[in-house]
């Protein structure tokens, strides 16, 4: 049986309201039935049921979904959207050879290759990969006291380490002001999220499963969305995988920390879909923000920005799409008084920063947590690489 | 083949016809299937015109399709339709915001559309609980309702025109100018059976400044109910009354967690909004009146993000059944508000006998219930046939039982439930479009009445006299040849009122569709029509509508009447729906801007510039008249006599520019009424139709 793995419970368990739809960035460019949510369930459920074939309609409707998971907190019936498609997703991968080999290859190149050629300038600007700073710096970590609230580890991921480092000192940084004695994870621990998106099953079960024997029974602290809501899903045997602004969040109030005086510039919040739809943490990010500058929120009910793991790259075209509409969206909240887009997934903030119209130039792209540091004053003001335009050229 | 020739002229959108498409297209969130044989997305109207004239050319039945929220199977393909998705046309035209409209293509989605005018302070009014997803095209085709239509009234009410494409091709702009029939009023309901909207031009409405939402528990459901008819009965009309039964409450806590009690035995949520005073004082007497039916728990939205999570837990009902249940059947239905109680008792009664499982999630201040009843579809023997025929009687037999119904079919075959004066589904206009829909038009049964005045104009000759005034349930039942003199004075006795000039008849006033200078909104003509008895030109009685306070899908006759001139049948008696008169009432005339005011009861042009009516609680209307510069506050008479002057245009429409399209469905639907020219004879000759 095709799709046997998908429960048949889950299928069974949409009732065809529609109400997930317009949270569906695919959807929302289409308007068609076969790139949305209800579509792909029903697609599967009749494929699984021997209704219709699998042919190249129903691979590319399955396929094109962008996995944000925007479809899961809007359903009222609660169907386990993420427990239909996963399993989907691998089937299909594995029945096509071809995209595995290619897929493999682009995640190599995403780590090291693509670094490489960025430097030579040989990447299409569009490219959604912000550039690698030139001097990458050593993080540095204060040395840990017996006075602190406990240890914490920073999970550095490959991607984020390789291209966020600022972001990881600005975590560093707030954390050791919050009290907190911060340890790094490996150099180059990857967790497999990206290939478990892709549906390259083996590696990425290996990746995590290596993350957790490393860290088993600790308090990891993750600032890319994506691989906090990859962690969370393989928890078990981790003590708690947390994402940075909701750790915060948490313990900011314990902290004899003074605020300092809210500033005058505006921040645009862009809710990563790993924090909204996924881990359920995005309000931290306002909440934190809002206690030093004006936050704003983008009145497109949290729709994706079409970055979703290796998305933006095997479906450029529909990504591009999404991230128009997204645009827009933004636009709509811009006047004068906002500096910051401030988004806490590394996908995205490459998403954004690849197809972010001209007339954003005063604009900066940035982690929420850099901004903390920022308010808080952290003494290591880190420029984040995407100070406008100009070191795009 | 078709098909195949249909494509080659349609470059841009060509005929879809993959399986995995076709399969998804022929389903809507219904419970039915259909097998559309092609589908087509077009993006303008162009297109549109393209794909009608072929598919009319070809005899092949289409479908118009929105977001496929529909609960009745509107958008489900049968007889190998094709099906034409409106997705592909959504934009917002143009918005005017100190006019308060804006024209949008059929597939903006309705929370959409709100969202995009919040920046002017405006939104549109009907809420469906499928706001989120459903098109605005949608809702005109189902004349959709939400929560707050209790006191904004229905999507025809807030519509002023619809751009749409008949069967044959022809692109028509239907208003309440266009043409001597109110064919916008009669598209609208009318299920994509009249033509494909491919533009509305919608009312946008002011955001209320104030809101008090407040969750109300009873022990049972029975004591919610007859709270609902007492703050109906105490002369407050809120924003939404809305209320769930104790297991739907559990289903839908476990998915919003709005902090729903789940020790009630019934929910319900209280809205009012508007000026704060006004607000306030209603919200008072509402919780007084809970209060004196037991309520056992009470609690006030203290933020927005409070009112908002209320409101998505209740919007969010019809999908969180599936917690319960897979598969849901739901029955919409309109009773008369004091029989609320009674009716759901009823259907909890047979729903035991029949062994059903069955949830109530309702607009109680309408009296529009939605019995849902749940299954699973996969279990043995419950598909097909065999749920729906149990689920048939329960609505039968619990709703004939009232005196009163209307029914949205929620079946692809339009059963009716009791009497068949009850559907308002009637004769086909001119042109039928959707060939391919095997939806069963009733007509109504026609007893023959000897039919002595058929003019309008001298309707006074029929009978007079107030038939049956319920104020308890804001409706009241007169004969045509009624003064409004008369009218106003018997409503008046229990502090109601109709906002319609009281000249002449209520017949005339209907006829003529005379509002005078109040605006045309969901307190005026046509929209306070309830239900019409009538007589056409070959002396055949009819009636049209249903006697409850809200109406909504099926072609519209009664918008056809109103207005109509006597040219389409004699009106010999109507049910109207009344209004509180507020507690005050005050008149300003003057010169300058009144765009600053919060939904004045009316501003009609004077000799002297505007005149201003305010109403409302005392201090809001106080605080609205501190915002009046320039004007001074006269007595009412003498500001009635100055805008009548002005603005009550008592004759009849001279000459009408008609297209040729609408012509055409003007002639057919005066011949299907009135053949023999007998109604009206002079109007129907100076427009044309006899
Ligand atoms: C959870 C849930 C809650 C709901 N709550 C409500 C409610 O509170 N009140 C209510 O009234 N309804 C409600 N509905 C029913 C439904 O959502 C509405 O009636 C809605 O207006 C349908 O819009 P749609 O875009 O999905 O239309 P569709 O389902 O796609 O189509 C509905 C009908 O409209 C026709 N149509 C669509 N577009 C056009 C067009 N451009 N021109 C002509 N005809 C067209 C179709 O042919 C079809 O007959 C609910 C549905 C769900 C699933
Ligand atoms: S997934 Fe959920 S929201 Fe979407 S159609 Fe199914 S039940 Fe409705
Ligand atoms: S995961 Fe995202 S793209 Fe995929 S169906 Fe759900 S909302 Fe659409």
């Amino acid at each position: 049986m095709i799709f046997a793995a998908v429960d048949p419970d889950d299928l069974a368990s949409c009732v065809s309201c529609g109400l997930c739809l317009p949270h569906c960035p695919t959807y929302r460019i289409t308007g068609n039935d076969s790139q949305s949510p209800r579509g792909r369930i029903e697609l599967v459920a009749a494929v699984r049921g021997g209704e219709i074939p699998l042919d190249d309609g129903v691979r590319h409707s399955l396929n094109s979904c962008v996995q944000c998971m925007g479809c899961l907190p809007a359903c009222p019936s609660s169907v386990r959207y993420d427990r239909i498609i996963a399993p989907v997703i691998d089937e299909l991968a594995s029945t096509s050879a071809r995209k595995v080999m290619v897929k493999r290859f682009l995640f190599r190149a995403l780590t090291a290759i693509a670094a490489l050629a960025q430097r030579l300038h040989l990447m299409p600007r569009r490219f959604p990969i912000p550039p690698v700073a030139v001097r990458m710096r050593r993080l540095r970590v204060p040395a840990a006291s017996k006075n602190n609230r406990g240890e914490v580890i920073l999970f550095r991921g490959c991607v984020m380490d390789m291209w966020y480092r600022q972001v990881h000192q600005a975590t560093v940084d707030v954390l050791s002001r919050l009290g907190y004695n911060v340890r790094l994870s490996d150099p180059g621990m990857c967790c497999g999220a990206l290939h478990a998106h892709a549906g390259i099953a083996e590696p990425a079960s290996k990746l995590t499963a290596n993350v957790r024997k490393c860290h088993s029974g600790s308090i990891l602290i993750v600032n890319s969305a994506g691989c906090g809501a990859h962690l969370l899903r393989h928890a078990e045997g981790l003590g708690e995988v947390v994402d940075v602004m909701e750790f915060v969040s948490r313990h900011l109030d314990e902290s004899p920390l003074d605020l300092g005086s809210r500033s005058d510039d505006v921040v645009v919040v862009h809710d990563a879909c790993h924090l909204r739809n996924i881990q359920g943490s995005h309000l931290a990010t306002h909440r934190v923000l809002d206690l030093f500058y004006e936050v704003r929120s983008i009145p497109d009910d949290g729709l994706c920005c079409g970055a979703g793991g290796a998305y933006a790259i095997d479906h450029a075209a529909s990504a591009k799409h999404i991230v128009d509409r997204k645009n827009e969206a933004i636009q709509s909240v811009l006047d004068a008084q906002v500096r910051y887009i401030s988004s806490g997934n590394p996908g995205c903030s490459g998403q954004l920063q690849a197809h972010r119209p001209q007339t954003w130039n005063a604009l900066t792209i940035v982690h929420p947590i850099e901004l903390v540091a920022r308010a808080l004053g952290s003494e290591d003001r880190h420029q984040s690489h995407h100070q406008g335009d100009a070191d795009r050229s | 083949m078709a098909r195949r020739r249909l494509s080659k002229k349609l470059e841009g959108s060509a005929i879809g016809i993959a399986r995995h498409e076709l399969h998804l297209v022929s389903r809507d969130a219904s419970n039915i299937e259909g097998n559309a044989s092609g589908w087509v997305k077009p993006a303008n109207v162009e297109e549109v015109v393209t794909i009608l004239r072929d598919c009319h050319a070809r005899r092949i039945p289409f479908v118009a399709r929105g977001a496929g929220t529909g609960l009745a199977g509107g958008a489900v393909p049968t007889m190998g339709s094709i099906v034409i998705s409106m997705m592909g046309m959504n934009r917002i035209r143009s918005v005017d915001a100190d006019g308060r409209f804006a024209w949008v293509e059929p597939g903006v989605l309705n929370a959409d559309l709100s969202r995009a005018v919040a920046r002017h302070g405006l939104h549109f009014a009907p809420d469906p609980s499928s706001q989120q997803s459903c098109t605005i095209g949608g809702n005109v085709a189902n004349n959709s309702g939400g929560p707050h239509c209790l006191s904004t009234g229905v999507t025809s009410a807030h519509v002023l025109a619809i751009e749409a494409v008949l069967s044959d091709g022809s692109v028509v702009t239907l208003d309440q100018e266009s043409s001597p029939f109110d064919l916008r009023g009669a598209f609208i309901g009318s299920e994509g059976m009249f033509g494909i909207a491919t533009a509305i031009k919608v009312r946008l409405t002011q955001n209320a400044p104030h809101h008090a939402t407040v969750v109300v528990g009873f022990p049972t459901i029975d004591g919610g109910a007859r709270a609902v008819s007492a703050i109906i009965a105490a002369g407050i009309v809120p924003s939404a009354l809305e209320m769930m039964d104790a297991p739907i409450t559990r289903a839908v806590e476990s998915y919003v967690h709005a902090g729903f009690p789940l020790d009630v035995g019934a929910l319900l949520i209280i809205e009012v909004d508007g000026l704060p005073h006004g607000v306030e004082a209603d919200i008072d007497s509402c919780l007084t009146i809970c209060r004196q039916h037991e309520a056992s728990y009470i609690r006030r939205a203290q933020t927005d993000a409070e009112r908002a999570i209320i409101w998505k837990g209740r919007k969010t009902a019809f999908g969180a059944i599936a917690r319960i249940k897979p598969n849901y059947y739901l029955h919409d239905t309109v009773v008369p508000r004091r029989r609320l109680a009674e009716v759901l008792g009823k259907i909890g009664h047979i729903a035991a006998a029949e062994n059903l499982q069955v949830m109530n999630v309702f607009h109680a201040g309408d009296g529009n219930l939605h019995p849902l009843l749940l299954f699973d579809r996969r279990e043995e023997g419950i598909m097909p046939g065999e749920c729906y025929p149990e689920s048939t009687v329960l609505v039968s037999r619990s709703v004939t039982s009232c005196r009163s119904c209307s029914t949205k079919p929620a079946l692809p075959r339009s059963r009716s439930f009791g009497e068949p004066s009850i559907l308002r589904v009637w004769r086909i206009p001119a042109r039928c479009c959707r060939l391919g829909r095997d939806v069963e038009i009733r007509s109504p049964r026609p007893r023959a009445l000897g039919c002595e005045d058929s003019d309008m104009t001298r309707s006074k000759g029929l009978s007079s006299g107030v038939l049956r005034f319920e104020p308890d349930e804001l409706i009241v039942t007169v004969r045509a040849g009624t003064t409004m003199e008369e009218l106003a004075s018997v409503l008046g006795s229990k502090r109601q009122r109709l906002r319609i000039p009281a000249i002449g008849t209520v017949g005339g006033a209907l006829a003529t569709r005379r509002n005078g200078p109040f605006p045309s909104d969901n307190f005026a003509l046509p929209n306070i029509v309830l239900k019409i008895h009538a007589v056409d030109g070959s002396g055949n009685a009819f009636v049209a509508g249903g006697g409850t306070v809200k109406n909504v899908s099926g072609f519209d006759l009664v918008k056809l009447l109103v207005g109509s001139w006597g040219t389409l049948a004699t009106i010999t008696e109507a049910t109207l729906r009344t209004e509180p008169i507020p507690g005050c009432s005050r008149w300003f005339v003057g010169a300058g801007d009144v765009g600053a005011l919060y939904r004045p009861a009316l501003v009609a042009p004077c000799r002297n510039g505007w005149c201003v009516n305010l109403e409302g609680h005392p201090d809001d209307v106080a605080q609205q008249a501190a915002l009046l510069e320039n004007y001074d506050e006269i007595a009412p008479p003498a500001a009635l006599e100055m805008i009548e002057l002005f603005s009550i245009a008592e004759s009849p429409p001279e000459r009408l520019e008609m297209t040729p399209a609408i012509f055409d469905i003007c002639r057919r639907l005066k011949s299907e009424f009135d053949p023999d020219n007998t109604l009206s004879p002079l109007l129907s000759a100076r427009w044309g139709l006899a």
